[in-house]
């Protein structure tokens, strides 16, 4: 989407082979990433994967055994944490614990040595943005998770920084929380257009709340991409693994074609332009497939048997069999109205299938470090 | 056929009288102490036939003790004062590293909670007389800040590795130093357990006989090692007033201490 726009120096962050080790553990290895100006930057990953570790570098609270952190095109790596115009907020969100709400928003500004009526207008402004107005003379713990999350955020929004770095965002916060902050964050970091980096091991909130995702595994950077890219065309079996479910088939690919053992078909269609013949990998999200119970005629479509069932309240799951040694392939129906679907019992005979657009082709040996 | 819930209740019952029996054993001789401090004999006796005062005027009057409580309270804020100057940097410091040499300096810090006080003064009266210092209240002071130290450590590391190392990073990222970190934020933070340590050490040294005999002279001997040698001339209950404003101190102190910070954070 801003590609074009990452390729601007002096704007935004970029990280330039970054390597960083922790005795005999690599804990990141010559990463690049570029994070245009404005954008929201998800690393999303499971733990370990070195994401809190390139939060910290960008922070300054762990040095690079090499590479560049180039924030609004300056070199940082030698700078202290203090020195570096950052906002970050922590995942227990570390409000000063003998502070008011005002006392820790107004904090930063303090130590820059504002004067207090200034200081004090920038705190309203900060709390009425985050919409805390009147909570000034709490203390932290009076507060709840949400607010104390938004008090985090106006404490490092107030210094106007050039990057924000947030540590699991959502992760504090129960469920129902979780999806109004989202909606909160968003329009915050829209309103402040902050460039920011965030880091998250929940594949929902990268998506959510992200422009673009970078998927990292084992300290390197697998896909950068929309959340749209890495969703629909992951560019490896552990990207699309790690986002949500995937069913996936060894196949062999011939030009456009490929031959994958499969219930009674051996081939089915897939529309990637540019594959490559050889050994390749073909994934299928769930909800990209349809069931039922005649044969469609359009696109591919295998037969199997119902062996398993859940209903999800907005949609109905599948397993289904579709060949002695496969992997049941499982299928995701959105129930629509309370009467026009169809629920297939287990045992049912069944046609499953996909438009060949949907589904996504990588070569097989890319599979590697799954 | 006892059901669980009988069995349960057998044992908490059990253990009831245990700890009751216990409790008594232990605080029976100090409550009879207490209670014959307020005797009007001039011998110590028990039960107590008249009632008065007359001890705890006798400690006013009687030089000795009311010289030596003075060195006793100077001495414990003093050496209070200086286990802090020195034992809350340490702690800082030792509780975020790790790593053999820190676990080395850490054991050594708190090793005169484990060393038998007789064998640590006696070093620190060879160790200090060498260096010219000998018996005197440096030499005393000094005794009492090792003797402390631990306590400091341990409450202050304690509370600080319970704080997580967002605090201070937060404070840096918004723009503190090394110093305003400390003064803003990690400070007010760990303040509690100072205090608690501080209160901790001011009990350990007013209490102190073992290192203090070493140290003594007309000059310097403190309460405790008083009342030892007023004890080998002569035994009215002038001993038990004095063991009573020690013991009120100590209790007022510890209460002041489990307000602010919790006992178990020491004792645990």
């Amino acid at each position: 989407m801003r590609e074009t726009a990452s390729d601007i120096d002096g704007a935004g962050l970029k990280l330039r082979g970054i390597s960083k080790s922790f005795g005999n553990l690599q804990a990141l290895s010559r990463m690049d990433l570029s994070v245009p100006r404005g954008e929201l930057m998800a690393l999303l990953g499971p733990s370990g994967c070195g994401k809190s570790t390139t939060l910290r570098i960008i922070a300054g609270f762990e040095q690079p055994d090499t590479g560049k952190v180039l924030i609004a095109g300056k070199d940082v790596v030698h700078l202290p944490p203090n020195r570096r115009g950052l906002g970050m907020v922590f995942q227990d969100y570390s409000l000063f614990p003998h502070m008011t709400v005002a006392e820790n928003v107004g904090f930063g500004l303090k130590i820059a040595g504002l004067a207090r009526a200034e200081i004090a207008k920038r705190v309203r402004e900060a709390l009425k943005l985050v919409q805390l107005s009147g909570r000034d003379d709490y203390f932290p713990t009076q507060l709840s998770g949400g607010q104390q999350q938004r008090a985090a955020l106006a404490r490092s929004l107030i210094m106007r920084p050039s990057l924000l770095l947030l540590d699991e965002p959502l992760g504090a916060l129960d469920k129902n929380l979780r999806e109004n902050m989202q909606f909160e964050l968003r329009r915050i970091q829209r309103t402040m257009d902050i460039t920011t980096v965030m880091v998250t091991h929940d594949q929902e909130e990268a998506l959510t709340l992200a422009d673009r995702i970078a998927v990292m595994v084992d300290g390197r950077v697998l896909q950068v991409g929309t959340p749209l890219e890495v969703y629909e065309s992951p560019a490896n079996r552990v990207v699309a693994e790690f986002l949500g479910t995937a069913n996936i088939f060894e196949g062999v690919a011939d030009r456009h074609t490929i031959r994958v053992a499969l219930g009674d078909r051996t081939e089915v269609l897939a529309a990637q332009p540019e594959l490559r013949d050889g050994a390749v990998l073909l994934g299928i999200r769930p909800e990209k497939m349809w069931i039922s119970g005649e044969r469609n005629s359009r696109g591919n479509a295998v037969a199997g048997t119902v062996i398993g069932h859940v209903f999800r309240g907005t949609a109905h799951v599948y397993e289904v069999e579709v060949g002695p040694n496969l992997a049941p392939v499982q299928v995701l129906e959105q129930a629509n109205s309370r009467h026009d679907t169809r629920v297939y019992s287990l045992g049912t005979s069944v046609w499953i299938g996909w438009r060949p657009e949907d589904a996504f082709v990588f070569p097989a040996e890319r599979e590697g470090r799954a | 056929m006892l059901t669980h819930r009988a069995v349960e209740r057998l044992i908490n019952g059990g253990l009831l009288f245990y700890t009751l029996a216990f409790s008594i054993f232990m605080l029976a001789p100090i409550l009879i102490v207490v209670i014959v401090a307020f005797s009007a004999n001039s011998y110590v006796s028990f039960p107590i036939e008249n009632w008065s005062w007359r001890w705890f005027q006798r400690l006013y009057e009687y030089r000795p003790y009311f010289d030596s409580f003075v060195v006793t309270l100077k001495l414990a804020v003093l050496s209070a004062f200086f286990a802090c100057l020195l034992g809350v940097p340490a702690a800082l410091v030792l509780s975020r590293s790790r790593g053999k040499f820190a676990n080395a300096v850490m054991t050594f810090m708190l090793s005169p909670l484990s060393i038998p006080s007789i064998v640590l003064g006696f070093a620190m009266l060879f160790y200090l007389s060498r260096i010219g210092l000998g018996v005197s209240f440096i030499s005393l002071l000094i005794a009492h800040v090792v003797a402390s130290i631990p306590y400091i450590v341990r409450t202050v590391g304690g509370q600080y590795r319970s704080m997580t190392p967002g605090f201070e990073e937060s404070a840096m990222i918004l723009g503190c130093n090394g110093w305003q970190t400390f003064w803003y934020v990690t400070f007010p933070m760990i303040r509690g357990a100072i205090l608690a340590g501080a209160i901790f050490a001011l009990i350990i040294s007013i209490d102190n006989v073992s290192l203090s005999l070493f140290f003594s002279s007309p000059t310097t001997a403190t309460l405790p090692v008083v009342m030892l040698s007023y004890l080998e001339s002569s035994f009215d209950p002038s001993i038990a007033a004095a063991s009573t404003v020690q013991l009120i101190i100590a209790v007022v102190l510890l209460f002041v201490i489990e307000r602010l910070y919790g006992l178990r954070g020491i004792t645990g």
